[in-house]
């Protein structure tokens, strides 16, 4: 059976709109189903030309040692799950897996974005935190932040809320 | 607007008509009236489609601004509300305006534009809710994807444009990430693989009855990044930045990826075009850029003199676009390959004459060179065009 043109439109319009509940569901279930842990940030304040204000969030985590890689030697473009244990009010890195673990420790899925000597940088899709236009020298204020992130059992993280943290 | 070409021959047409007698004065009168009155509606339209069109560009960018906003005294829910309101309301509008009711085709076609600028916004305002990361290309990319079907759809250029668009500068953000940042070669040679990717999609395009309208769009903007991606190569000291770093496998992937796109598009446009040896030479061209780019991604480090084969390259490209417009009978191709050509000299003379010449006489020398380049190019223009109309005329 031929569909009509406007049966075609509509089912466009219908995938736009899939997109887009697609796009709130996949990095808005940590939200609802995944466990709480609380990062240590600096922040900065640039700016981005669709979503406006931000601050770059640069965490503890963003840089692993070497040393906890478990496999083979990183390139930049992996993914990695890097394992992470409460340490004082905080989250920290404890070990890091090139593929998804098992088991009920807390793991956060992230990318490598540069390895050095000794050292490997990683990203976790939670760098950027939107704030209201003009609000970011509150925050760059700040010297450090606590994120408090979510994170489902398949490592994927999504940032609930930001607060300035204590100098612990 | 009115093609005054056309109306200026009509007329010198008619006058000699006239004068050997094949019609009265009285047709002679009736085809002047007929034809001022067909050029007079034909320009009211086309200024309403293209107020329509800028009005609702402007709409669409003051709704992803205000979004960017972030205004916390609107909340989340009513923004998104009102942007999912807007996206069906648009395109339900659009779609009656322009196919149902067909009276207001112009005002409908910019209202589905709009709808689809509101699906960016929306994609952008989603990702602001949940803090997805400033730069991410999947953004973009989820943009293109819901224009770019529709642009096929409705045969809309514009939507087509702004996918490609969103495709290519989704491209950037993400080869900023895995290409080596110390060397630049690399980030370009991925730009002159895409070009050549879109050039050869253009040539596909144009092998289907279906895709024939977004040919040119895919070719033109093709072109415009190869041409932008091989201008600093043109200069001695880009190949100095080279690190002759190797890059990453997954640079490496995504790279071979773009290249053997463009080299499996331009064979596939040599299966179904057969004959052509237009098509022919475009397929080649394609699939040649993108060999080369795939080779300078792989081996950045091949000296300074690499800079006078690419201007060599430049030259070819632009003198091959007019040569590919005379043979297709387009004048976009005669255009584009004269404003490369152009920019080109332009590239060349600040580069060559800079530091050679006092800044006075540089910018005399650079005038007399504009003024001159511009009677010379306007009159070959002219006459490739001219030449083209009256072969299209001919029977």
């Amino acid at each position: 059976m031929k569909m009509s043109f406007g049966v075609k439109f509509a089912g466009l319009v219908v995938l736009q709109l899939l997109v887009l509940c697609g796009l709130m569901a996949y990095k808005g279930m940590p939200l609802l189903s995944g466990r709480k842990v609380v990062l240590k940030t600096v922040p900065v304040d640039p700016r981005d030309w669709f979503r406006g204000d931000y601050v770059i969030l640069r965490y503890e985590i963003s840089t692993v040692e070497l040393g906890q890689w478990n496999q083979r030697a990183p390139e930049v473009g992996d993914t990695a799950y890097v394992r992470l244990a409460k340490f004082g009010e905080f989250w920290v890195a404890s070990g890091v897996h090139t593929s998804a673990p098992a088991g009920d420790d807390v793991y956060i899925r992230g990318r490598v974005t540069g390895v050095g000597a000794g050292s490997v940088m990683m990203e976790y899709g939670i760098e950027s935190y939107f704030i209201p236009e003009g609000t970011g020298h509150e925050y760059e204020r700040q010297r450090h932040l606590a994120v408090e992130v979510m994170i489902d059992d398949k490592g994927l993280a999504t940032i609930k809320d930001v607060q300035p943290g204590s100098d612990r | 607007m009115p093609d005054l070409g056309f109306e200026r021959r009509l007329h010198r047409e008619i006058g000699l008509w006239e004068g050997e007698g094949l019609i009265t004065a009285d047709v002679a009168g009736v085809l002047r009236a007929r034809y001022e009155e067909e050029a007079r509606t034909g320009a009211k339209r086309k200024l309403a489609w293209v107020l329509a069109f800028l009005g609702a560009l402007l709409l669409g960018v003051g709704v992803i601004v205000f979004f960017a906003a972030n205004w916390d005294v609107m909340p989340k829910f009513s923004k998104l509300l009102a942007a999912f309101t807007g996206i069906i309301a648009c395109h339900a509008c659009g779609f009656w305006l322009r196919y149902k009711k067909g009276t207001y085709p112009g005002t409908g076609t910019a209202l589905i534009f709009l709808g689809t600028l509101l699906y960016g916004a929306a994609v952008f305002l989603i990702a602001q809710m949940l803090h997805i990361n400033a730069n991410a290309p999947i953004l973009l990319v989820l943009w293109a994807v819901g224009a770019m079907p529709m642009a096929y759809l409705l045969k809309s250029r514009a939507m087509m444009v702004l996918g490609i668009l969103s495709l290519t500068v989704a491209l950037g953000w993400d080869a900023v990430e895995w290409v080596d940042g110390d060397d630049p070669i690399h980030f370009i040679s991925v730009f002159l693989a895409f070009g050549a990717l879109l050039f050869a999609l253009g040539g596909l395009h144009a092998c289907f009855e279906p895709t024939k309208t977004h040919g040119n769009v895919y070719a033109s903007l093709g072109s415009v990044i190869v041409f932008s991606a091989m201008i600093p190569l043109s200069y001695n000291e880009s190949w100095m930045w080279s690190s002759g770093g190797q890059p990453g496998g997954h640079a490496m992937a995504v790279m071979g990826l773009v290249a053997a796109g463009a080299i499996i598009s331009a064979l596939c446009t040599m299966a179904f075009r057969g004959r052509s040896s237009t098509a022919l030479r475009e397929a080649i061209g394609a699939g040649c850029v993108a060999v080369v780019a795939l080779l300078l991604f792989m081996m950045p480090d091949v000296g300074t003199g690499f800079s006078f084969v690419i201007n060599v390259a430049l030259l070819a490209m632009s003198v091959g676009l007019v040569v590919m417009g005379y043979a297709r009978r387009e004048t976009l191709w005669v255009n584009l390959g004269l404003l490369y050509f152009a920019v080109l000299v332009i590239v060349r003379y600040v580069d060559w004459c800079w530091e050679l010449l006092p800044t006075s006489a540089f910018f005399i020398g650079a005038g007399i060179v504009l003024v001159l380049g511009g009677l010379v190019l306007e009159r070959a223009r002219r006459k490739v065009t001219q030449e083209m109309k009256e072969a299209r005329c001919d029977p």
